[in-house]
């Protein structure tokens, strides 16, 4: 579980960094939200219980609904101002899947 | 011929008792007000066997203390309307406190129907409840219900019908207090008997209130020569009656429930990072960034939908109806006035749309329980919190909400600052405004705006706290509602019953005041001559530190009646505002105008609904002031730093 958290918390850390770059500041600064939510996960939410398996859960929640609207606001751009993918938003596209695959793994443990 | 019947539904907030209540209606539903109040009211009507049932969905309270104005509307509801069946609904996976409700209900009255909702929940938790056991214990019928699935809720109509036809009154099991209690129950039955005019009421009933302290129920019995309870007295009984009630539910549940684990489950899982210490805020802000985004990003298509059908309607009209004064009253002031606003349709919609999931989905109140944290420290609660987010939707429902605010302190300073909280109406002056001046950053512009409304609203509380009112806020007390996945149905009634609010303005108020702005400003000459010029340059001087010039001043000043017209008279004075405006202001200028339209004069609704909430008018005449002293200060302090960047 350590190794996925710390997957996850480097590559939305990453992604979130890049955003930022690219001048899509608040997109970024919610991505790095994201990549906090699994780097807690290995810090054992600093002092609470630690449940690594929940910071994969909910970051999985967390990452799927970010994606999702992310191609929404692309598809629904067709009707007047086709906006597009770039090259950043396939990559935290891609991630976000991998993210939900884990968080549903992690859902197990709940059950 | 069957005459109608009327069903009361009761339950603890978030037990799922507005989604049972859609699932038994469906459509055929109407919200009304509580007489004498503005708390709403809502009722519906299902055929079921031939017979017509009136439902009524009570406010969800966790007892029938008195104590805040939705457990009194329950209570007198109960006591003096006697609605022929009550139905008490409560959560499958969290029965406690919905049966420590039953309790009281029972102990008032009879002919009640027990409803344990979310069994399927329950069951895929592996919970089994043993519904025999509580009827055995409880003397209600019970009935397993899942306003999700539909499962019992034919069995809840055919009990209710049940309940209804049978010549016995049901539900008049009897808790058995502590000896000492029952003692002093039986001495104030004896002397309540006597009296007529309390015949009326069950006198145990009355007697277990007396002894817990009800402020109302004491007021009744004193009055009748009954010695009151000493302060020692009255806690020790209200303590015994609730360890009593506890100790009963806890004994049933024992018996009744089989298979709950102690693990943690899903929902504690996604609660365990969602209100976490530090991730809780981020998250949340996360959540409202997304909601802003969608609001704006992923519905201005349909907007630029509307605003090409609007543009095309009005050529038409020109075109078939030819030059003069009717053909601009029609074009340029009704099309061009209401259309204006029409456009943001989809922005309003998609905004309860996001908000409505949230809420459906179980969301915002965890959002509650983070943003306590933060409530606390100004003075104020989560409680707050989910009335001032209301007024994200609309101040009007915001102000009414405050209702449930037992602090009257607490109460007194959410309603002063509400307004504050951006409304739906202010959105379209946003996007506007924003779509012209910030073109390509619009999501971050109006989501700043929200996030300094939300500061603007802490600070206000903050003050008025040091300044107005002095004292220590009530802590939250709260229980969080499963998370689910939201129903169509629901989601769809949550954005209709807020959207069409918005529509029935765009007929009604923008309608008029369209059609006024557009007369104003046309005679008795067209533009700089007009009545609404000369409104606009009357005040025109004190605007004139903001930057502002007498057509947006005029706006300012329609936009008392509803937010929407400043839209509506920008249309109708400047005729292409994306082409005229930046010849006019400078950006800085138009955030000001934005700051100045979050923070001002709330509308004329809202003004009425302060007054009469807060109780009188000088408090709506405070709101005004204090509002309209921040708007220009902020908008003063924008003006001046931003033309220094500009």
């Amino acid at each position: 579980m350590r190794a996925v958290l710390g997957v996850f918390a480097v590559l939305f850390g990453l992604e979130g960094i890049l955003y930022i770059a690219h001048g899509d500041v608040l997109w970024g600064l919610m991505v790095l939200v994201l990549s906090a939510v699994y780097a807690f996960g290995l810090e054992g939410g600093m002092g609470r219980d630690w449940h690594p398996a929940a910071h994969v859960l909910a970051g999985g929640i967390f990452a799927t609904a970010a994606a999702g609207f992310e191609i929404l606001d692309k598809l629904v751009s067709y009707l007047s101002e086709p906006k597009g993918f770039s090259g950043i938003d396939v990559v935290f596209i891609i991630t976000s899947a991998f993210a939900l695959m884990a968080s549903l793994s992690a859902s197990k443990e709940f059950e | 011929m069957s005459t109608l019947k009327v069903v009361a539904l009761v339950g603890n907030p978030n037990v799922g008792k507005s989604s049972l209540f859609n699932a038994i209606t469906g459509a055929r539903q109407y919200v009304a007000n509580w007489p004498g109040v503005t708390v709403a009211r809502k009722e519906g009507v299902r055929i079921w066997r031939g017979r017509e049932i009136k439902l009524v969905d009570l406010p969800g309270i966790y007892s029938l203390g008195a104590i805040s104005i939705d457990e009194r509307i329950t209570r007198d509801y109960l006591l003096h309307e006697s609605p022929d069946v009550v139905v008490v609904i409560v959560d499958a996976l969290n029965m406690e406190q919905g049966l420590y409700l039953l309790i009281e209900v029972l102990e008032m009255r009879g002919n009640v129907v027990l409803a344990i909702n979310a069994i399927d929940e329950a069951r895929k938790r592996g919970i089994r409840i043993d519904r025999y056991e509580i009827e055995k214990h409880f003397g209600v019928h019970t009935v397993l219900t899942s306003a999700v699935t539909g499962e019992g809720i034919e069995e809840l109509l055919d009990t209710i019908l049940h309940v209804m036809d049978s010549k016995e009154v049901h539900s008049l099991v009897k808790l058995t207090y502590q000896p000492e209690v029952e003692e002093r129950i039986r001495e104030i039955e004896e002397i309540v008997k006597k009296i007529p005019r309390l015949s009326s009421y069950k006198p145990r009933w009355l007697a277990v209130k007396f002894l817990e302290g009800d402020e109302q129920v004491s007021r009744m019995l004193e009055e009748e020569g009954i010695k009151p309870l000493s302060e020692d007295e009255a806690k020790r009984f209200k303590e015994l009656i609730a360890a009593r009630r506890y100790e009963y539910i806890d004994a049933v549940l024992r018996e009744a429930v089989r298979g709950e684990g102690r693990k943690m489950t899903v929902s504690d899982a996604i609660d365990h990072v969602m209100t976490h210490r530090f991730l809780g805020i981020p998250i949340f802000l996360s959540m409202m960034y997304l909601t802003f985004k969608f609001t704006f990003d992923v519905m201005s298509p349909f907007s630029d939908l509307i605003d090409q059908g609007m543009s095309r309607l009005g050529e038409w009209l020109s075109s078939i109806m030819g030059e003069g004064w009717v053909t601009s009253l029609v074009v340029d002031g009704v099309i061009g006035g209401v259309g204006a606003v029409l456009v943001f349709v989809p922005n309003i919609f998609g905004m309860f749309l996001a908000l409505g999931f949230l809420e459906e989905v179980g969301y915002l109140p965890r959002a509650a329980f983070v943003i306590d944290r933060i409530m606390y420290k100004l003075k104020l609660s989560g409680r707050s919190f989910m009335s001032l987010i209301l007024g994200f939707g609309c101040n009007v429902p915001a102000v009414m909400s405050t209702r449930g605010i037992s602090d009257h302190r607490e109460r007194l300073i959410t309603i002063l600052v509400s307004p504050f909280i951006t409304c739906s109406a202010r959105l379209p002056v946003y996007i506007m405004l924003a779509s012209i001046f910030f073109k390509g950053h619009e999501a971050i512009v109006i989501f700043a705006m929200y996030v300094s409304s939300i500061a603007l609203t802490a600070i206000s509380a903050t003050i008025l706290n040091r300044i107005l009112f002095k004292g220590e806020p009530v802590p939250l007390v709260m229980e969080l509602p499963r998370y689910r996945l939201p129903t169509l149905k629901n989601l769809g009634l949550y954005v209709w019953e807020r959207g069409k609010h918005f529509l029935q303005k765009a007929g009604t108020i923008i309608l008029v005041a369209s059609i006024l702005i557009w007369i104003l400003g046309s005679f008795p000459e067209e533009g700089s001559g007009s009545y609404a010029a000369a409104l606009g340059k009357f005040f025109e001087p004190l605007f004139r530190p903001l930057g502002y010039d007498w057509r947006m001043v005029t706006a300012l000043i329609f936009g008392m009646a509803a937010k929407e017209v400043v839209v509506s008279t920008f249309e109708m004075m400047y005729g292409d505002p994306a082409a005229v405006l930046p010849q006019v202001i400078n950006p800085a200028v138009a955030l000001s105008f934005m700051f100045f339209v979050m923070a001002y004069i709330p509308c004329f609704a809202t003004i009425a609904v302060i007054a009469s909430e807060a109780g009188g008018w000088k408090w709506a005449l405070l709101s005004m002031t204090y509002s309209f002293t921040i708007a220009y200060i902020i908008s003063l302090l924008v003006s001046v730093l931003g033309g220094m960047v500009v």
